[in-house]
């Protein structure tokens, strides 16, 4: 059994064919990952507590499988590159849900755009303050700037700023899933009742991890929050590329 | 479809602006809401009664396949722009924009691209497993200081969904009043 190509997280396809070995690891690891996933989203659906978030139970299973077993990271990562590759489509496929809600969107175009624009500044200047107030040094700070974005976006920003790519996954994966965890908690006791207001504020701070809580929540939250996830990404990106440029110059 | 979003946004404008500005905003949110769920139904490739039998889901299945080949052909084309773009904008970026410009102009429909496109965000958190399990190699980078990578985490999670929701009430609110003020001088002109 042979895959015919091999998939890159930055959407390059290699048309050479794999050997053997690697087609059957990819298979396997690929194959076990959405297994144990999907048993995750099984007992969330049965316990109901936001705590046991499908996405952290499945990372912390895989990781506590991984050290166990004494599998390499590189290994695991390769054998799964089709879900890294995949998160590529399923960013474009956001453009689909923001043209679905384009009516409300046009109607409340002004406090969501207000909305995305202060949470992604604000969530830039506060991350790079906290870290610099509480000494985590300059390169771990600019890792910091793009945490609230979505990964392959913040990897770009990431890179623009010069910090550290694996410490940005990291930060953009947590707060994702505290997002998802805290969101519903955070809006009762903010008292945000206004459902587009939550919804955007989730896309906002906790980008598309967040917005599998925010569809649970309901389909307005959820598709609110993929409209703040897309255009908070883009903004950021351009902050990001704007500070660069003004800053060189 | 349309008709009844129109309807929607009618009886949303309809009613007065007054302090119950967001309750006003939740109901016609649930109202349109509800009409995008009923868009979604009337888009998907099958009927209701098809998709029960298993000639149904196989064909709902392989409309799905074929739609992801095409969004993955956007995607693909949007990483091959941003090579030739002179800033550095991500290709998933580009090719977002791409997908909402082809929808915009009519190009793609979307029945055309809906049904792999609801599939991809529904699932959307598997293709993060990868990401997250690499948390696994900055361990030792983060060593000593994890827990203050934790609390810049939590801090400005809380921080940003205040901010953003608050803007977002605010600035609806200010919205809502400017909208107001403007009907109620064209009543005074009138009267």
């Amino acid at each position: 059994m042979q895959v015919p190509f091999i998939l890159a997280a930055d959407g390059t396809i290699d048309f050479s064919l794999p050997s053997t070995h690697f087609a059957l690891m990819l298979l396997v690891g690929s194959i076990a990952s959405v297994a144990v996933f999907e048993l995750c989203v099984l007992l969330y659906k049965k316990v109901k507590t936001p705590l046991l978030n499908p996405l952290l139970v499945t990372l912390v299973g895989l990781i506590l499988v991984l050290t166990l077993f004494n599998i390499p990271l590189d290994t695991y990562e390769e054998s799964v590159s089709i879900f890294s590759f995949l998160l590529g489509p399923a960013t474009v496929a956001l453009a689909y849900s923001v043209y679905k809600q384009r009516q409300i969107l046009k109607e409340h175009f002004v406090p969501i755009f207000a909305g995305c624009l202060v949470g992604s500044v604000v969530s830039m200047v506060s991350a790079y303050t906290l870290c610099k107030v509480l000494g985590l040094g300059s390169e771990m700070a600019l890792s910091f700037i793009p945490k609230s974005v979505t990964t392959p976006i913040a990897i770009a920003a990431s890179q623009e700023l010069g910090g550290i790519t694996s410490i940005t996954v990291a930060a953009v994966i947590i707060t994702g899933i505290l997002g998802a965890i805290f969101s519903p908690l955070m809006a009762k006791i903010f008292h945000v009742k206004n459902r587009i207001a939550t919804g955007v504020a989730i896309g906002a701070c906790s980008h598309a991890v967040g917005t599998t809580k925010a569809i649970e929540m309901g389909e307005l939250e959820g598709a609110m929050s993929g409209v703040a996830l897309a255009v908070s990404g883009i903004l950021t990106t351009v902050i990001v590329i704007v500070a660069h440029c003004v800053f060189q110059c | 479809m349309t008709a009844q979003m129109q309807e929607s946004t009618q009886s949303f404008k309809a009613v007065p602006n007054t302090a119950k500005a967001t309750e006003t905003l939740r109901e016609a949110g649930s109202h349109i809401a509800h009409n995008v769920h009923e868009s979604t139904l009337s888009d998907s490739p099958t009927t209701e009664a098809e998709s029960h039998t298993v000639m149904g889901k196989l064909k709902r299945a392989g409309i799905i396949l074929a739609q992801l080949v095409v969004l993955i052909a956007i995607y693909e084309v949007g990483c091959i722009i941003s090579r030739y773009l002179p800033i550095a904008i991500p290709g998933n970026i580009v090719g977002m924009a791409l997908l909402l410009v082809l929808l915009a102009t009519g190009v793609l429909k979307g029945k055309h691209i809906g049904g792999a496109c609801d599939y991809m965000i529904d699932n959307m958190s598997i293709f993060f497993i990868p990401a997250g399990v690499g948390i696994m190699g900055c361990f030792t980078l983060l060593q000593g200081s994890a827990l203050k990578f934790a609390f810049v985490c939590i801090v400005t999670t809380v921080i940003v969904f205040i901010a953003t929701s608050a803007t977002v009430i605010a600035t609806s609110r200010l919205m809502n009043r400017i909208a107001g003020k403007r009907a109620a001088a064209s009543t005074e002109t009138r009267a």
